[in-house]
């Protein structure tokens, strides 16, 4: 699907089967899990599926190696599947506001946003940085609401990729101007983050991103039925009973706070959520209820697949997971293109 | 009896626990608890923490590295200054590309980083080892901060010793260059030919700490870079503050730069220069290899005094 999302009304209130989605988000599941279980298993150092497993058992002592490579292994892992889960929920929501196929937290300008209140809440205004992803939900929802209102002046589906780029554009290069004020030293830490790596992810960060998670994952999937109207376009919504004027809004500052904790913690990770939605869709049609955990689960599996790759394939050269997503997220894109094509 | 054995031992411990850990100051403000004498350092940074534990004779048993272009791995600075390469110590990780598990499974029992790159790890590297977070870039003069390191590592004799020996050399080509310097200033600065602005140098590596200490003076705009760190960037149309005795610069080699690459991007960035910058008319604009002069280290300096002794007799 490109461009705007097309949808009748007769897709909007059919009734799909139940099985499909259920059993394409059992399926994921387990290939998540399954992936997860490589990815713990799997890195610079070996580890035998016999040590992980004791690891992982509760009550069962672990050796002390094992325990030392799991402190620097898990947090990433555990950081690639909620951050995974939270972009593409975040991406798939910003397409359904904007009635826009295209649109994704980086293609809007608001992980620049996010991006944008982080850098200057810790450089200018010295916020801690528990406090730093609170600031990056007011700078990331504060773009998507200006981005949004800019565009609806354009009145054009495409106008509001252009409105993003453009926000995007200059929002990155104001962080730019505050890192050269801030001498080489402040510039290579910007450097660093913004390419999007797990490795910075640490157990307290893990847990900062967790907590958001709790709230927000099951959050998003409850007010997922709400989204149906939405497809519809806010007149039609609103003939239909909906209250878009509040709606809108709501799911913006949905998708902004979705983002925003994984830009503060591990920096930008660009593509992951028009992907992860893009895949979605494809597996199991239009319905919110339906494409929203999938789209979760698509999210988690290519952050961490592109994390997994980053770190064991091209050693001694560690690749950050935002370098390597796009790749791993196209090519991913093709290969459930290609078996969606297939069935139907 | 037996009580009073008890207490000996207890007091022995605790004199024992002094021995073998004292508190550091990082400088990132962090107070870490490291080794007296450190046996197994990993350094995160190639030119500038491998080379000074390099020169200091430290037990480094593994640096961070770069690739070249050809796909082979080397020490930035360290295999210039000292011959040091991936034979005669462990590669850590590649420089920008940081691999805890391998840092983890080289067993370090301290870890020295730049801040620069390594801030954000701090959590993760401190549950492999000690880890002090370093910043070249932080505004002090060079020989400055390699004392601080020096201490950090418990190598301040060894320090004392190569400065000792420098001053004594400083003294003597002072004496012997004094027409060509004094009362003379200089300029250090970057060429950065890509967006055409250029970089002011307050302090960098040996380039500035060997002009300062031969006595030459720092142009006013010096004076202009923020305290906190050590280089600032300005517009070309600023050139004309740079009109000093003496301009030196750096290339980078490995980015295919040569002595010849300032003047090619003053060219570009400042067209006319050549007609009002004083050094330039004197044969006074001097560039050097980056290798050699932006690591901090005895070496480094030595080499430089070598070519000042050369350039300005």
């Amino acid at each position: 699907m490109r461009g705007a999302i097309h949808q009748t009304r007769r897709d909007l209130y059919r009734l799909p089967g139940t099985a499909r989605p259920a059993l394409i988000v059992a399926g994921l599941c387990a290939l998540l899990l399954l992936s997860a279980f490589f990815a713990l298993q799997l890195g610079s150092s070996t580890l035998s599926i016999e040590d992980l497993l004791r690891w992982m058992m509760p009550f069962v002592p672990s050796d002390r190696e094992t325990t030392a490579i799991m402190t620097l292994r898990w947090p990433r892992v555990a950081m690639a599947m909620l951050g995974g889960g939270m972009i593409a929920a975040s991406g798939y929501i910003l397409q359904v506001v904007s009635r826009n196929g295209l649109a994704d937290p980086g293609l809007l300008g608001i992980s620049q946003g996010t991006m944008a209140a982080v850098v200057l809440g810790a450089t200018v205004f010295s916020v801690p940085p528990q406090w730093l992803a609170l600031a990056g939900l007011g700078g990331g929802m504060a773009t998507a609401i200006g981005v949004l209102m800019l565009a609806r002046m354009l009145a054009s589906p495409s106008g509001l990729i252009l409105v993003g780029l453009a926000v995007g554009i200059v929002l990155s290069a104001m962080i730019e101007i505050v890192m050269v004020q801030g001498g080489i030293l402040q510039f290579a830490r910007w450097l660093a983050w913004s390419h999007g790596s797990l490795t910075v992810a640490s157990a307290t960060s893990v847990t900062m991103v967790a907590l958001w998670a709790v709230v927000l994952l099951p959050l998003t999937l409850v007010m997922s039925r709400q989204m149906m109207p939405l497809l519809l376009g806010a007149e039609q919504a609103a003939g239909i009973g909906a209250s878009p004027k509040y709606l809108l809004p709501l799911f913006t500052l949905l998708a902004a706070a979705l983002v925003a904790p994984i830009v503060a913690a591990v920096g930008p990770i660009s593509f992951l959520g028009l992907i992860g939605a893009h895949i979605a869709r494809r597996l199991v049609g239009e319905r919110p209820g339906a494409v929203l955990p999938v789209a979760m689960l698509c999210g988690a599996l290519l952050l961490l697949a592109a994390d997994t790759a980053g770190r064991t394939l091209f050693l001694p050269v560690i690749v950050p997971a935002g370098i390597l997503v796009s790749v791993a997220g196209v090519i991913t894109f093709l290969i459930a293109a290609r078996l969606s094509r297939q069935v139907r | 009896m037996r009580s009073v054995f008890l207490v000996l031992l207890i007091l022995l411990s605790s004199f024992a626990a002094v021995a073998h850990a004292r508190s550091v100051t990082d400088h990132n403000g962090r107070v870490v608890e490291v080794p007296d004498a450190p046996q197994r350092i990993v350094s995160l940074h190639d030119w500038t923490l491998t080379a000074m534990a390099t020169e200091l004779g430290a037990p480094l048993i593994a640096s961070n590295g770069r690739l070249a272009a050809d796909g082979s791995m080397f020490i930035r600075g360290g295999r210039e200054l000292f011959g040091l390469d991936f034979t005669k110590v462990e590669l850590a990780s590649i420089h920008g590309k940081p691999d805890l598990e391998r840092i983890r499974a080289l067993r370090p029992d301290l870890i020295v980083a730049n801040a620069g790159d390594y801030s954000a790890l701090a959590e993760q590297l401190s549950t492999i080892a000690p880890t002090l977070m370093f910043n070249a870039e932080n505004g002090k003069p060079g020989f400055e901060l390699y004392r601080e390191f020096a201490g950090w590592i418990g190598r301040e004799q060894r320090f004392d010793e190569l400065q000792a020996a420098y001053r004594t050399r400083i003294k003597a080509l002072r004496e012997k260059l004094s027409g060509a310097t004094a009362d003379r200033s200089y300029a250090a600065i970057l060429t950065n030919g890509r967006d055409g602005t250029l970089s002011v140098l307050k302090e960098y590596g040996v380039l500035t700490t060997v002009l300062d200490d031969l006595g030459l003076q720092r142009v006013a705009l010096t004076e202009t870079v923020p305290q906190s760190t050590s280089r600032m960037t300005i517009g070309a149309e600023l050139i004309g503050e740079l009109d000093a005795d003496l301009i030196v610069t750096s290339y980078l080699p490995e980015t295919g730069g040569t002595p010849q690459t300032v003047f090619d991007d003053l060219d570009r960035i400042a067209s006319g220069y050549r007609d009002f910058l004083h050094a330039y008319a004197n044969k006074r604009i001097f560039s050097f290899s980056r290798y050699e002069v932006y690591p901090t280290s005895f070496r480094g300096a030595g080499l430089l005094l070598d070519q000042f002794e050369e350039k300005l007799r």
